[in-house]
């Protein structure tokens, strides 16, 4: 039996294994290892499966996950996300759908210092959709926008996604965040022109409510000055080399818990509770990234990643529909299993035969998260869906028929991304050269 | 029996405090660093002693995270079977578990004591690294007792089991 035989048969087993309800990093593990013992020997099997755990956790550039998701954590805990709406909404509110767009306003700021769709999805679902209640907005346009811009995180930074993606990848995160911005805020937009486009066709479903004074608006936007400067140190530390990722984590958090102790909004409870549920999600990420260490040393001592970079390479097509093909199997496999974890097992096996294709690696991380934007709305495994149901108790098909417009926008960013790659690269490549 | 799950639970958060220490400290020592070095006095090893702390912070949530079934796992296909199949997945799951975490223990405890002997020291410090080869092992190792405490807890209701990851919470 070839070696590559005995990596697909792997790879089917593990299949096998997530359908069973296994938890993602076991079933990986227990291949990878397995795999390895078989193809390499079994001696070797546990000293890679030590090496590369022991790598995984005790490694300086993974410490980069904890810091950026306690800071998210936080913020989203200290109540920073209400602020930054009730200030959109001053500014918003009176035009019809505007407390819509100003749920997207307030996220698209939440997101530049929270990187979580879960964190986003449920603030929103909790400070947005009973202020769109109280002015009788439709239930079909407040769960769908809410639920859908949680996916704006995948793309602003700082995005543990795209976190994630430099790390499995070894692309730099500062180029990463960059690359995420325009396509970040042209998303936003999108969102925007939908719910504008939507609030004219059929007026009901988001009527304007009151219109506040000037005076009024200009005394919320020191909530959002706050989240911005944030924003500018940590970014922009980073982009210009004064940090590493880890320290723009570390300051960004401490800046964060400085902020919301000084506005007496951040009690040791809150500070608590963030550490406990940014460690659960980091450990989860991690020991996921981990198992697909030991998984991908046992794809790739069966040649599987290279015969499938040099089959896509030969395929008789046009590379971008080569890669609308990849962009399908990341959709379709992140449907079924998690987005995320099957980002994390997919990359290392499409993502070489990507960059043969002729992409920028840059560009392609962006269109992988792409996939894990879409992914995330689309059912059986819709996360933002399950969390604004939970929160709001509106039926999940109204939501998914809430959320569903906004697709458009997410499918019309793909396009203009694959047609106008510059949109992604034009910052990576002018601020960090 | 109970005895037996309540220590583990215990056991599993006591452990996730040890995290969340080492994740303040880890933050602080970064900051200062930053702060010092804009003063042109950083803290020498700061990238080491933050990897060390890294692996404690990770290695230690596991166990907790894994009680509270914050683990990513798939389950739309086998969560409308018949009872005592869903408690027959649930059951070679955690075995298959219990088998990989026991090897991985083992594999880091190896790799600790290869480590120790080899007087594997930090390039900055020389730190030796073999202390956190050793406490990943304990994690791990902590981590099969969890997984034995959930197929011990499998005949509580749902309502029990939620309680539990609230106090946890």
């Amino acid at each position: 039996m070839s070696e590559t035989t005995i990596g697909v048969i792997g790879l089917i087993v593990l299949l096998g294994l997530f359908l069973t309800g296994m938890e993602m990093a076991v079933g990986m593990a227990v291949v990878g290892f397995v795999g390895y013992a078989v193809v390499v020997g079994p001696g070797p099997a546990m000293q890679i499966l030590a090496n590369d755990f022991f790598d995984a956790l005790e490694s300086y550039s993974f410490t980069v996950v904890p810091l950026f998701v306690l800071m998210g954590q936080i913020a989203f805990n200290a109540g920073i996300a209400r602020r930054l709406y009730d200030c959109a909404y001053k500014f918003l509110g009176h035009i019809p759908g505007g407390l819509a767009l100003a749920t997207v306003a307030g996220a698209t700021l939440f997101k530049a210092i929270c990187g979580s769709i879960v964190a986003t999805c449920a603030t929103f679902a909790s400070v947005a959709v009973p202020e769109m209640d109280r002015f009788n907005y439709s239930k079909k346009l407040s769960t769908g926008i809410v639920a859908t811009v949680g996916t704006l995180g995948v793309l602003i930074p700082p995005s543990v996604i795209l976190i994630l993606l430099g790390l499995i990848t070894q692309q730099s995160i500062g180029k990463l965040f960059l690359a995420g911005v325009v396509p970040g805020l042209m998303l936003a937009f999108l969102f925007s022109f939908i719910i504008l486009g939507w609030a004219r066709m059929n007026p009901s479903i988001g009527p304007a409510s009151i219109r506040f004074h000037w005076r009024e608006r200009l005394t919320s936007l020191p909530a959002v000055l706050w989240p911005v400067v944030i924003f500018v140190i940590t970014i922009g530390g980073m982009m210009s080399g004064f940090f590493t990722p880890t320290e723009a984590g570390s300051v960004g958090t401490f800046a964060v818990i400085i902020l919301c102790i000084g506005r007496g909004e951040l009690n040791f409870a809150a500070l608590r509770k963030s550490l406990q549920e940014a460690l659960r999600t980091s450990s989860m990420v991690l020991l996921l990234v981990a198992a697909s260490l030991l998984l991908g040393h046992f794809i790739a001592v069966t040649d599987i990643s290279y015969n499938v970079a040099k089959w896509v390479v030969g395929l008789p097509l046009n590379r971008h529909i080569v890669m609308s093909l990849i962009f399908i199997v990341y959709l379709f496999g992140g449907s079924f299993i998690d987005d995320v974890a099957f980002m994390i097992l997919a990359t290392p096996i499409f993502f070489p035969a990507i960059v043969e294709l002729g992409y920028d690696p840059i560009w392609a991380c962006i269109m992988v998260s792409m996939s894990v934007c879409v992914g995330s709305l689309i059912p059986p495994v819709a996360m933002p869906v399950f969390v604004v149901k939970n929160i709001t108790k509106v039926p999940m098909n109204v939501i998914y028929s809430g959320a569903y417009p906004f697709l458009i926008s997410l499918f019309l960013c793909i396009i203009l991304l694959f047609v106008f790659p510059e949109l992604v690269l034009y910052l990576p490549r002018t601020l960090m050269k | 029996m109970k005895k037996l799950i309540h220590l583990i639970r215990e056991g599993s958060i006591w452990m996730n405090v040890v995290a969340e220490a080492v994740l303040v400290i880890m933050m602080m020592l970064t900051v200062t660093d930053v702060v010092l070095r804009a003063f042109g006095k950083p803290i020498v090893g700061t990238y080491e002693l933050v990897a060390m702390a890294g692996a404690i912070v990770i290695g230690f949530a596991v166990p907790k995270t894994s009680w509270e079934r914050g683990h990513v796992f798939v389950d739309f296909l086998i969560e409308n079977r018949s009872p005592a199949i869903k408690n027959g997945f649930f059951v070679f799951t955690r075995i298959v578990g219990m088998v990989i975490y026991v090897l991985l223990s083992w594999s880091l405890l190896l790799k600790g004591t290869v480590l120790h002997r080899a007087g594997e020291v930090s390039l900055t410090l020389r730190v030796p690294v073999y202390p956190a080869a050793f406490a990943l092992s304990l994690c791990f190792f902590v981590q099969v007792f969890v997984l034995v405490a959930d197929i011990l807890r499998i005949n509580e209701n749902k309502e029990q089991k939620e309680e539990i990851a609230g106090v946890q919470r």
